[in-house]
């Protein structure tokens, strides 16, 4: 069973990550990109629930910082 | 812990300021070869911990976290100084040791700073409270010269102004960046961003101190662009185990 983990920046946030790929992107020409919103996944894949809840406490230990970043998980195909 | 850099300068600044320092290896606490509260001084050296990943300083901190977490407190609470520089102020900060307030748990943090770059160069700081370990190692001065070299040393609050003010009113901010003539002053002054031109914090006691410049980078003014003596570097580790010999 596959569990996604998907963090991003909360709103308002600056993501100067962002802002250099969308600068550059417009640089190449790519003009109809109004803005990009960069995010990670995690796929893990665990034996049972209780990995799920595993999953939700390593994203609230380790993986997420919740001062400037909100996570969604969900179940994935692969 | 694999990546950390300066460990060596750390080292040998705190030699020359007189103590007698030791190297500890993250899984010497691990495998129980050695013990932190059996030291005076902790000092989380910078560098790019575990290759940065998740975030920096973040899995350095979750490691020292399991292996010694209770030590830590112990130490902490006994007012034994607590010092990270660079990505050891992200691992103090991910810690809960910076602030160190329960108010302020998860409203303060570390990330990329704005400019999108590394930043590698002088800058300059000046004192912003007044610190029990440090006292007056930084008057006379209104800048003090001192290197960073950092891709994520953005200090971002939540609650930015109120957060802000309780910090400011606290204590709990040692350095601001600012200006060769003193003054606050935003990019490149400034080099990532940091709310508040936040350069360093320490707890509301102020034994734990975490900031991004590198004060072993510049122990002596012959280190220094400017020349002048006394350096940032010296004051710092000087009073830092003065400090600690006075406990």
């Amino acid at each position: 069973m596959k569990i996604a983990l998907r963090i991003e920046y909360k709103k308002g946030v600056e993501d100067p990550e962002s802002s250099v790929v969308q600068k550059n992107a417009l640089t190449l020409g790519f003009d109809k990109l109004k803005s990009i919103k960069i995010a990670k996944e995690y796929v893990f894949d665990i034996a049972d629930q209780a990995g799920k809840a595993q999953v939700e406490k390593i994203a609230r230990d380790l993986l997420v910082n919740p001062v400037i970043q909100e996570y969604t998980i969900y179940e994935r195909d692969e | 812990m694999e990546g950390t850099n300066c460990e060596y300068e750390a080292f040998e600044s705190f030699r020359r300021s007189g103590a007698k320092p030791e190297y500890v290896h993250i899984k010497q606490l691990e495998d129980r070869r050695k013990k932190l509260t059996d030291f005076d001084i902790i000092f989380f050296p910078g560098g790019f911990s575990a290759g940065d990943y998740v975030r920096a300083g973040a899995i350095f901190a979750a490691r020292v976290k399991a292996a010694s977490g209770r030590d830590i407190s112990e130490f902490n609470d006994s007012h034994r100084p607590i010092i990270g520089v660079c990505n050891g102020f992200q691992v103090m900060v991910e810690l809960g040791l910076l602030p160190g307030e329960s108010r302020l748990e998860k409203r303060v943090t570390l990330t990329f700073n704005s400019s999108g770059r590394f930043e590698c160069r002088k800058v300059f700081v000046r004192i912003a409270t007044r610190n029990r370990m440090i006292g007056s190692a930084y008057v006379g001065r209104n800048a003090w010269e001192i290197p960073v070299a950092h891709s994520e040393g953005r200090i971002v609050l939540d609650y930015p102004e109120s957060t802000f003010n309780y910090l400011s009113d606290g204590g709990n901010i040692l350095f601001q960046y600012v200006d060769p003539e003193g003054n606050p002053a935003g990019y490149p002054w400034n080099p990532n961003g940091s709310y508040g031109n936040i350069a360093a914090l320490s707890n509301s006691y102020g034994n734990s101190i975490g900031l991004m410049p590198h004060p072993e980078r510049i122990y002596y003014a012959y280190q220094a662009a400017e020349k002048l003596e006394p350096a940032a570097g010296k004051q710092f580790f000087d009073a830092i185990v003065a400090y600690s010999k006075s406990l």
